[in-house]
């Protein structure tokens, strides 16, 4: 597949032989043929609720798919395909508009909670993607550069920055073990953007006493990305390596703050053989309050609260569907803080979350329409009276941070006051001790 | 900075990207950007394709009767939008489909002569809820369910809503002239609007009602002409609803019966005491093994009767124990709460036996309550004489009638087999005539029954047409003649001789099997 992507390049100026999606059957053609067509996934899809678009709706999307698949129908083999399509005033599809509109998503899953005809929309969206890569027809741009700045030696994260970087904020500060029995999978968001979740992160553990250590500089992004956005080909390298690493130090355990490098980490199996065992830090911060061994010292502030925890999808509704989705661990974190008096709910929360619009590999898209997701989601937080918002998920949270600064831009002049803060589960942790 | 953090350049490379696309635009595509912007309207022929059709799957060959393609599609934002689109359209004599959430199987927004759709599904807000007087104004495009989960958590309910809540728009309901869960006791839609806003084919903005008060009094009823009208009168814009507190409770009780014709009968019964439930929903048992053919924990029985109740819990609590009684007499047991309540979550999920298919092909029509064990009969029979799988299944909308939404299993990827299970629809229409009822709808395809419902009245109904649309260019080919792209009319007794040798040759063909498949457990 590698090579066949090097020639895509090399042609890009050749006109290309249009891929043969007839012959080459995606996956889950079932599900294709299953669609009822009955629009319930447009209800609840976030794309939809600001786009409008038909095309950007799951409904729309799998029409297309089945379009693009079919065969020649009985009028086109009769008259031919052109005077058909000219007869019917149809005309041939673009495969790259195609693609863009499969690749304005989410990946959320929140259309499998409603499906009327259970098409498992979770794995749906990124097989289909992957099999649309395969078949040679090219990514929207920036989803192709994050996939090489994965692969160049030099960065390692979608990012583009130096792998140096990526424990500079802890190196000095905490001088971790060269063994250990538990590996902090950090993660590229949390090491490059949202450090401030990796600093929670190490206060957390290191008050409470855990041997740990980080993979440090030799940490490779998790291949989440790749996964989104089809271009698998890598994964295994990604795969490899990140295990090695761990193995290395002797792990038993490893424990990532980050969603989506849980997910992709437990992809890993099917490439590499490992037995070490995945925890999200939410779960180890429960068991570390449970056992009584956080002291909660400080108070959260009042002025803060009330906050309410939003579910990424990644961590509830998706992981749900895979095995069992993480809900009430963070919500048991926070209501035993003891300054924490109460926890706010979205009306949409748990398996029916709205996605914070940041998932899926959309900000590299289109990123203009993720924020608007974002603000539709902080207008109900206001509208509930909360003052933070607190997710489990770095990309969650970077992606708030985002839509508040531009709220508050768009607010600059207006005499309303807006407040809003964003914070990881573990951030509050990490505060009150 | 990263470029991925860096929304000006993404938003530059984003447009670089789409500017390759972009193809060399039309003069309607230049004139309708400066009505609406230019991120509300598209001619590509991806986005033409996906507005072309709505639930019912339409073989190629389809559009060469009906130019079932869209030249371009436009979401307006508000009336003055669509006002403006329908000057230009009346000046260049193009045809202008609304749209709302397709969710309909009779082609009610599928163009049959082109030209432009108006995707109203994009105008999705709720833009009063009025709690002093109880009505809510919304736009076209917002979604029943959405609707209806949004007024319950504020303590207000709506008073019926679609069996396809969470796809149905409110202007889409409106225009088909709605009945559905709730009508037994709020009646349908027509009872619920309070007001409406239209504008018609010139782009003039009229208010139908008054929204404060009803509309009874003398004048023109002009808010139940666009009811049912299915978009050939003039484009919704805004509707207003009345609305009711919240009911104290919101109870489903479920009866089992040893077969859908006992079911039938205890129905009639309760239809004839002063008992009045939100909803009365009927399930022939061989809808159940469909479900439990999909891999689903679903009962093996004859027929299931649900019956939901809303109100204060201590009168609930008399009318359900009067209702046992009945429902006792003609073999119902009453099954657990956990059942009822389970029956009631999926109310929206009745065509999952789509998949065994794959494809599903249903038929909507109306019977008297009187004749229901009658038309269960001719129903069950068209089944079995047409060698088709499916399930009796259907509501009740009022006290003298009943919804049947008939459904059987048909196979989209063989062509002809599936253009005769077509015929299902034609035979089951025929039933519901027997015994004095009528189809659910006419969109595209069944518009030759009109005149055998309405006899003389249809010329009065196109003298309307004319009025409010001198020009024929809102949602042509529906409803009041069927035309096809070539402006030549189908009458209907055509459409029901095709029909009828669809039938014969649905009977001459081997009968529907199921492919074994294994599905998981979900």
């Amino acid at each position: 597949m590698e090579k066949n992507r090097k020639e895509i390049a090399k042609n890009t100026n050749q006109k290309e032989a249009r891929p043969n999606l007839v012959k080459n059957k995606p996956p889950h053609l079932d599900d294709i043929y299953a669609c009822l067509q009955c629009g319930y996934c447009n209800s609840v899809c976030p794309i939809y609720r600001e786009t409008g678009w038909e095309s950007l709706t799951p409904r729309g999307k799998v029409y297309l798919l089945r379009h693009l698949i079919s065969k020649n129908s009985i009028i086109d083999k009769v008259l031919g395909k052109k005077i058909a399509d000219i007869l019917t005033s149809r005309g041939k599809i673009s495969l790259e508009e195609a693609m863009i509109k499969i690749y304005t998503c989410t990946l959320c899953s929140r259309c499998e909670t409603i499906c009327h005809v259970d098409i498992d929309f979770h794995e749906y969206w990124e097989q289909i993607r992957k099999w649309m890569v395969e078949n040679g027809i090219k990514p929207p741009p920036n989803t192709i550069d994050m996939y090489n700045n994965i692969a160049n030696e030099g960065y390692k994260n979608p990012f583009m920055e130096p792998v140096s970087k990526r424990d500079e904020w802890y190196r000095d500060e905490y001088k971790l073990p060269e063994k250990a029995d538990i590996v902090y999978f950090i993660g590229c968001m949390s090491s490059y953007h949202e450090y401030q979740i990796l600093l929670s992160t190490l206060k957390v553990f290191t008050s409470a006493g855990l041997n740990f250590t980080t993979l440090g500089t030799d940490e490779m992004c998790c291949g989440a990305i790749n996964t989104m956005t089809g271009q698998w080909d890598n994964f295994k390298k990604i795969a490899e390596n990140n295990v090695r690493q761990i193995k290395k130090r002797g792990a038993t355990k490893v424990i990532t703050g980050c969603p989506a490098c849980y997910r992709a980490i437990k992809k890993y199996h099917k490439f590499v053989d490992f037995n070490f065992e995945l925890f999200h830090t939410t779960q180890i911060a429960a068991i570390l309050i449970k056992k009584g061994r956080l002291k909660f010292t400080k108070k959260f502030d009042e002025k803060n609260q009330p906050i309410i925890y939003h579910d990424p999808c990644e961590l509830g509704r998706v992981m749900e569907y895979e095995s069992k989705g993480i809900f009430e661990t963070p919500r048991y974190i926070l209501n035993n803080i003891p300054s924490i008096n109460k926890v706010l709910e979205f009306p949409n929360n748990r398996m029916d979350s709205i996605c914070c619009g940041g998932g899926g590999g959309l900000r590299a898209v289109n990123y203009n329409l993720t924020t608007d997701i974002t603000q539709r989601k902080i207008d109900e937080a206001i509208e509930l009276g909360a003052s933070t918002i607190v997710s489990a998920c770095p990309n969650c949270k970077a992606q708030f941070s985002d839509a508040i600064e531009i709220k508050k831009e768009k607010m600059k002049d207006s005499k309303e006051k807006f407040k809003m803060k964003v914070m990881d589960v573990i951030d509050v942790v990490a505060k009150c001790i | 900075m990263t470029e991925l953090d860096n929304p000006q350049k993404k938003a530059e490379n984003k447009s670089n990207y789409s500017k390759d696309i972009e193809e060399v635009t039309s003069e309607i595509y230049r004139n309708l950007t400066d009505i609406v912007g230019k991120d509300r309207v598209s001619e590509s022929n991806l986005d033409r394709l996906l507005y072309s059709h709505d639930l019912a799957p339409l073989p190629k060959e389809m559009s060469l009767l009906f130019k079932t393609f869209p030249d371009i599609v436009v979401k307006p934002r508000n009336a003055t939008d669509v006002s403006g689109i329908m000057k230009y359209a009346v000046e260049n004599n193009i045809p202008v489909t609304p749209r709302g959430g397709a969710s309909w199987t009779f082609g009610g927004s599928v163009p049959a002569l082109g030209g432009i759709i108006l995707d109203l599904g994009s105008m999705q807000e709720i833009l009063e809820i009025n709690k002093e007087n109880l009505f809510v104004t919304v736009e076209p495009g917002v979604n029943w369910k959405y609707l209806y989960d949004t007024l319950l958590s504020k303590g207000f309910l709506i008073g019926a809503y679609p069996s396809s809540a969470p796809g149905a728009t409110v202007g889409g309901w409106v225009n088909t002239g709605g009945v559905g869960i709730g009508s037994y006791k709020y009646g349908g839609i027509d009872r619920l609007i309070r007001s409406l806003e239209v504008v018609l084919s010139d782009g003039t903005i009229i208010t139908t009602g008054c929204k404060n008060v009803l509309n009874n009094s003398s004048g023109y009823n002009l808010t139940d002409l666009f009811v049912g009208s299915e978009g050939t009168l003039g484009v919704i814009t805004k509707v207003t609803l009345k609305i009711f507190p919240a009911p104290q409770e919101i109870r489903p009780t479920s009866f089992v019966f040893p077969d859908l014709e006992k079911a039938g009968e205890a129905i009639h019964a309760l239809t004839r005491t002063n008992i009045t439930p939100y909803h009365i929903a009927f399930l022939d048992g061989t809808h159940f093994d469909l479900l439990r053919e999909l891999g689903k924990n679903a009962p093996k029985i004859g027929a299931i009767v649900d019956i939901i109740f809303s109100g204060d819990s201590s009168i609930i609590d008399i009318h359900e124990k009067n209702t046992k009684e009945i429902m006792a007499k003609y073999d119902g047991k009453k099954t657990i709460k956990e059942f009822a309540d389970f029956e009631w979550t999926e109310r929206f999920f009745e065509s999952k036996a789509r998949r065994l298919g794959p494809g599903l092909i249903v038929g909507e029509c109306f019977c008297p309550v009187s004749k229901i064990v009658d038309m269960i009969k001719g129903s069950q029979d068209v089944l079995k004489k047409l060698k088709m799988k499916g399930a009796v299944v259907g509501y009740i909308a009022d006290q003298n009638t009943a919804s049947f939404m008939t459904y059987a299993i048909s196979n989209e990827q063989k062509i002809i087999k599936n253009m005769a299970s077509l015929a299902l629809v034609k035979k089951l229409t025929d039933e519901a005539f027997k015994v004095g009822g009528r189809p659910g709808g006419f969109g595209l395809y069944f518009s030759g029954n009109l005149k055998k419902i309405h006899g003389k009245g249809v010329l009065v109904m196109d003298d309307i047409k004319s009025t409010f649309d001198p020009h024929y260019i809102m949602n042509p080919g529906k409803l009041i003649e069927n035309t096809t792209r070539f402006g030549i009319p189908i009458p209907g007794f055509a459409m029901s001789i095709g029909m009828n040798v669809l039938a014969i040759l649905k009977r001459i063909m081997p009968a529907d099997k199921i492919e074994k498949k294994k599905y998981g457990k979900k």
